[in-house]
């Protein structure tokens, strides 16, 4: 009797796993991909000569890295992006907001690559933030073009 | 107090026969890529959607958008179905669904976005063209052209009208348009054109619903 009621508990027991679902592995190709259009469509609505000149990023370097140092320099992007440009007002900066896709396919692609941000020093030199946009698309074109 | 115990267990043992405890297989959920995800309930032991609903969680940059996802009875597939409005897709973002009748949790399930991207159906033309060949274009039902446009692909199956074999061609979405060579079809005959799109971004795991069927018809001598 005693045997009976414990295989019946535990065919209780069984029944009642909790149900989850793994993650599969993260598609960098993806999000690249979709951060350069993201990017390309942005820039349309900053053209050089306006008065969008007056908003100034810090000039992080950009150019000749390699996979790591890209990873960090994404980072630091994002962190530029996010406390400089995201939260300013009209359409314009729209594309820049933290819940559109620019921003958070770059979110996505830090997530995953990056444990901590090495934050740069606020005292660097600034570029407007077209010629900013401009260095983030070429990089992040060869960031890409590497994973095709 | 023993007899309480083995009331339980009876009692447990009568639940699991009757009522309705879903697995997470019984809840399949699909989005566009584009705005909507849809999702659906089906066990032959549900009786009713009525109080079925999914608490969906969506983790964006450092916050949560939340949706209430209410299940109703689609008359067609007999399933509880739901669906939710989202402000775009990006491929690795996860959506935490809690499913829930009334206020019992009925079970947990975490989607990744392009795990689950299921692409809208394709809507078919059929038009003979001065060769005597059929030209089929398709409009993937898409606004945006881009990397996810690029990484779609069609499978066209076309066959004889109540015929039982068909001729299946898979091309890049990019193409637009494909050709079938009227000289391998017989002649003065009718035939039937389906397709589905699929995503490089599960690897083409999950096929759109079928399309509209479209129909064309041979020349009496090709």
């Amino acid at each position: 009797m005693m045997k009976t009621i414990l295989l019946l508990a535990v065919a209780v027991c069984v029944s009642s796993t909790p149900v989850t679902t793994s993650v599969k592995p993260l598609p960098d190709k993806t999000l690249l991909g979709e951060l350069v259009e993201e990017l390309i469509a942005a820039m349309k609505d900053f053209p050089k000569e306006t008065e969008e000149k007056l908003i100034f990023l810090k000039d992080l370097q950009m150019n000749g890295l390699d996979h790591k140092e890209r990873e960090v320099l994404f980072c630091q992007v994002e962190q530029e992006l996010k406390t400089k440009v995201s939260g300013l007002f009209g359409a314009r900066f729209d594309h820049f907001r933290t819940d559109k896709k620019l921003m958070r396919n770059l979110n996505m692609y830090n997530k995953h690559h990056v444990k901590t941000c090495k934050l740069t020093d606020e005292k660097q030199d600034k570029i407007p933030l077209h010629d900013f946009l401009k260095n983030l698309l070429a990089s992040v074109r060869i960031a890409y073009s590497q994973l095709k | 107090m023993f007899s309480t115990f083995k009331c339980q267990i009876f009692l447990t043992l009568i639940c699991i026969a009757l009522c309705y405890e879903p697995t997470k297989e019984d809840l399949k959920c699909f989005n566009d890529y584009e705005t909507e995800m849809k999702c659906s309930l089906s066990s032959k032991r549900l009786q009713s959607c009525s109080g079925h609903k999914l608490n969906i969680t969506h983790p964006v940059s450092n916050t949560f958008e939340k949706y209430t996802c209410i299940f109703e009875r689609n008359h067609h597939s007999d399933n509880c179905e739901c669906n939710v409005t989202v402000e775009g897709f990006v491929a690795t973002e996860i959506f935490n669904t809690t499913l829930l009748e009334g206020s019992n949790v009925l079970l947990y399930k975490t989607f990744m976005t392009s795990d689950f991207i299921k692409p809208k159906s394709p809507v078919l033309s059929v038009q003979k063209i001065e060769n005597g060949n059929f030209n089929v274009t398709w409009d993937d039902q898409y606004e945006k052209n881009g990397i996810f446009f690029e990484a779609l692909r069609i499978n066209l199956t076309y066959g004889i009208k109540g015929g039982h074999k068909n001729i299946s061609k898979t091309v890049p979405n990019t193409v637009r348009s494909y050709e079938i060579v009227a000289k391998n079809l017989l002649p003065n005959t009718n035939y039937i054109l389906t397709a589905t799109m699929s995503t490089d971004y599960n690897d083409h795991s999950i096929p759109s619903d079928q399309s509209a069927t479209v129909e064309f018809t041979t020349c009496k001598s090709i």
